[in-house]
Order: structure tokens, then sequence, then C-alpha cells
């Protein structure tokens, strides 16, 4: 079966207006219904790649693919691509714009131009799907960070995009609001939503991603998946990166000789079974 | 910030805005109408249905209310004190400079007048600021049509209110904490430090809004939906039958 791409940045280059090239001849194709991470330390072009996904930012040189088609960037076109690629940023109080989480997470919908009863059902939905039915009529100001994070993602599923792209999704939250989130883009993953997310926590990325994408300095230097990527040492200088500590764990335990099966594991439970 | 958060979690919280508004309005131009009397009687009624209805606390609300004296006891004087030509009419005269300055029984109905006034006007304006929570008045100035233009940088201005004193506050620490306050001298350069940085950071935080809201299809317009809200006849009921009451009172002590 030929892979169907979403979304393909072909040959992408970016300079901003002072003459940083943030992007440089990058190259990635998001297979659609897949779970994508780019990893990379800060500062090399996550948040720029994603900004061009979404049509914020123009290539200098390269295109942007989506669904095959090159997107075109007059008002219609922009409109419709932007709600199906929707992008959840990295700081919840710049994205909330409103006092209101209703109102917030109304403003996407909104746009997309749906009667305000299609809205409200859209709205409701987004909440219920997050699980902040309880903030509903809470003033934004007064929400913990982790709750500001939920209603940032329930404004962008409340547009029902068929991917969605979170920008350092896992940064400040506790553990328990990572475990609720990665069990959330894994139902979302289910009703065949794509979704890209941006991290430097290897581990994260390593147990979650069905596919990785490694960035240094504007470029791609690795990809494939994630028992690959992270086996591969030829490709991958890992002084910006380390391995995830369940491989490194698995190859020392191989090497003792405690390991059975050949499949790598790609969490606790799979590890677990591989014991002898 | 403390107006704030009892507008939110006050017992009047799910009142029609409308009717919130509408009873605040009303009685203050009441306020404008009529003489102490009134004045003295609407004090009493804001504080009665402040607290004992929407349930803020007494000594909160007595608070705020003596937040204004300073203000109001400077004016009162200016007012109570005159120059006055004639001696005879004056209670109390005193020169300075060859003018004389006196306190005269007009000067002080006027200024009795205005004391009260200005309270009970005061008292209207927390009784809505109190109860209705700011997103709720700018739905119902949308719903009377007034320039989107105005109402979206009331949000705006609103919501970043409080991003901008989480952020004052978290540079304040930071730099509190490595002794930025100790002297006078370093809090001279410290505040210089904290507004400069802020606004930078206002600058910097602004562009990555603008490029938030266009993410999301933002068009020249912010498209949102308010909260639901029934109007209730009871309350409207009440609210009129309040201000008959306020109007003919008025009326009989003025004769």
């Amino acid at each position: 079966m030929k892979k169907q791409f979403i979304l393909e940045a072909i040959d992408v280059t970016f300079e901003y207006s002072d003459g940083t090239k943030a992007l440089d001849g990058v190259n990635i194709s998001i297979e659609k219904g897949k779970k994508t991470a780019v990893l990379g330390p800060n500062g090399v072009g996550k948040t720029t790649l994603f900004l061009h996904f979404n049509g914020i930012l123009k290539p200098k040189s390269g295109k942007i693919l989506y669904n095959g088609e090159e997107i075109k960037y007059n008002r219609t076109e922009l409109t419709k691509l932007r709600k199906n690629v929707g992008i959840v940023f990295q700081n919840p109080d710049i994205q909330l714009f409103s006092a209101s989480v209703y109102q917030e997470i109304s403003f996407g919908p909104m746009n997309l131009g749906y009667p305000e009863n299609i809205v409200k059902e859209k709205v409701e939905k987004a909440m219920k799907q997050m699980r902040i039915i309880d903030l509903k009529d809470k003033p934004t100001h007064f929400l913990s960070y982790g709750q500001k994070k939920s209603v940032s993602i329930a404004d962008i599923i409340a547009m029902e995009p068929e991917v969605i792209i979170l920008d350092e999704p896992t940064v400040y939250l506790d553990p328990k609001h990572v475990q609720e989130i990665m069990g959330l883009f894994d139902k979302l993953a289910e009703e065949e939503k794509t979704i890209i997310l941006s991290t430097h926590d290897v581990d994260f990325a390593y147990s979650w991603a069905d596919y990785i994408y490694v960035m240094r300095k504007g470029k791609v230097v690795a990809k494939g998946e994630p028992a690959v990527v992270f086996t591969n040492e030829k490709e991958l200088d890992w002084s910006d990166l380390r391995k995830p500590m369940l491989l490194e764990i698995y190859e020392i335990l191989k090497e003792k000789g405690i390991m059975n099966g050949s499949n790598i594991p790609k969490n606790i439970e799979e590890l677990k079974k591989c014991i002898k | 910030m403390l107006i704030d958060s009892y507008s939110y979690t006050n017992r009047m919280y799910n009142v029609h805005p409308v009717e919130k508004l509408l009873f605040a309005f009303l009685t203050m131009i009441l306020c404008f109408k009529f003489d102490a009397y009134t004045n003295i009687a609407v004090i009493i009624l804001m504080f009665v249905v402040t607290v004992f209805k929407a349930k803020i606390p007494a000594k909160v609300y007595i608070k705020l209310m003596l937040i204004p004296y300073s203000f109001l006891i400077i004016s009162i004087l200016t007012l109570v004190i005159n120059v006055v030509e004639d001696k005879s009419i004056a209670l109390v005269s005193f020169n300075i400079f060859g003018i004389t300055l006196g306190i005269t029984a007009k000067g002080v109905s006027t200024a009795i007048i205005l004391f009260f006034r200005a309270l009970a006007v005061v008292s209207c304006l927390y009784f809505l600021a109190l109860t209705t929570p700011v997103v709720d008045i700018i739905n119902v100035l949308k719903k009377f049509k007034f320039p989107s233009l105005f109402l979206e940088l009331l949000q705006l201005i609103y919501r970043f209110i409080f991003v901008l004193i989480q952020a004052a506050d978290d540079i304040y620490i930071s730099q509190d904490s490595r002794l930025g306050y100790a002297t006078l001298k370093n809090s001279y350069r410290s505040l210089g430090f904290l507004i400069s940085s802020l606004f930078i950071k206002s600058y910097k935080d602004s562009q990555d809004l603008y490029v938030a809201l266009e993410a999301r299809g933002y068009n020249g317009e912010l498209k949102v939906i308010g909260k639901d809200y029934k109007f209730c006849y009871k309350n409207i009921i009440f609210i009129i039958l309040i201000e008959l009451i306020l109007i003919s009172i008025s009326m009989l002590l003025r004769r």
C-alpha cells in the first residue's frame, strides 16, 4: 500500500528579516493518521517549520504540500488550510486572548463561519474531550498553567482539524497532565487525526511517536521510526540529544544476555516482557 | 484585582447582566435627580443588596467604600471654604492677605449633597463591579451595538492586564531575590529595568498573539459567543418596584 502523506515540506528554506536562516532545505513528509515527533534543542527552527504548515509563514524557496497539493497563499485557501491544520502554541498565556474560557474556545469555529448553535455544539464537545467542562464559566486568568494548556488544546480541537500540531506540549506540565495529554493524543490518533509535536524530551518521543524527525540548525539530520533513529548512532551526534533511558537499559540488559526476543521495546511493559 | 475575583464568585453571578446594569444605572440616575435623603437611601440599598443578596463580605464592601473618602474630603473642603464678600452671611470667616475666606450655609449644604451623592453613585458602581464580570458587561455592550473595535480593545486589554501583572510580578520577585530593591538607589535602577523589559516583552507578546490568532483564522474581527443568560421576570419586577419606591419617597420628602 502506498503511504498517504498529508503534509509535506519540500526543500523549504526560510530566513527571518534580520537574515538568520531558520530553515535550510528542510524535507519532511507527515504520514496521515500517524503520530510524528520533531525532536531537537531550542532554536533549531521547529516552531518556524510549524508556522509554515499553517500558512502563517511563506517559504523563501521550496514548497509546502497539503494532501499532495501545493498550498496557495490567498485568503480563502488559507482559511481552508487553517481549518485543517491547527497549531497549539507553546505559551497558553499568549494563545488565550479572551478572559472567558467559553468565548476563547468559540473563536476558532466562529471564524470558520458556522452558525451559533453548531459552534456551541463544537465548543461543548471540545470541552468534554479535554475534560474541562467545569472551567466553562471560569475566567482565563484564574486557571492554573495545566488548565490553560488544556483550554489551548480545546481551542484547536473545537475547529476539528485533520492535523493537530503541538509546540512543546509537555513543557512545564506535571506528570499527571502529561499522562492525560498522551492518552488524549492516542484517542485523537484513533480518530484518524494526524498529530505532530515538537519536544526535546527524548523519552517521551521514543515511546509515543510512530515516526521521528531530528532537527539541528534548521536542517533535518535524522528521520525514521523511533527504534531506528535512536539505534543508528552513526547518523546522530548524541551531544545534542541523549538516548532514551529505556533504550539504554535495553542495550545494557541485552549485552548481559538477559534479554528475550529481538523486538526493541517501546515502553516499560514491553521491556518487562523481554526480560527472561 | 480583588473586585475582579468577587465578580466571578458572588451569588449574583448568574443573574442576567442586563438586569444588573439596569438596576445600577437607574438608581444612579435617581441619585443625580434627588437630594441627600434619597442618596442615603441608595447607599443603604446598595449595601443591603451587595452584602446580603450577592454575599460580598460586609468587611470587604466597607473597605472598598472607604477608598473614595480621601478624594471626597479634599473636594468637600474646597466647596465648604469659599471667598465671601459679605461677612454677615458667613458662619465663620477669617482674613488672609486681604481676602476674606469663610464658610457659608449654602456652601455647607452643597457640600453635604455632593458628599452623599458621590458616595451613592460610587456604591452603585461598586454593586455593578462586584457582581458583574467585565466579560459580561462587554457582551451587553455588544448587544447594544457599541463599536466592535472599541469592545475588542476592551476585551484584549482586560485579558492582558492579568498577563502583564503576572509578568511584572515575576520580574519583581526575581529582582528582589537578587537584592534589587535593597537600597533606594537599587530600587530606582531595578524599577527602570522592570519597566523597560515589560515594555519589550509586551511588544513581543503582542506579535506572538497576532500569529496565534491568525493560525485560528483571524480575519480582523474577534468573533466569539458569550454565555447564555435568561431574563428573570421576578428580578425585573423587583427592580421596577424598588425604583418606584425610591422615586415616590423622594418626591414626598421634597415637599
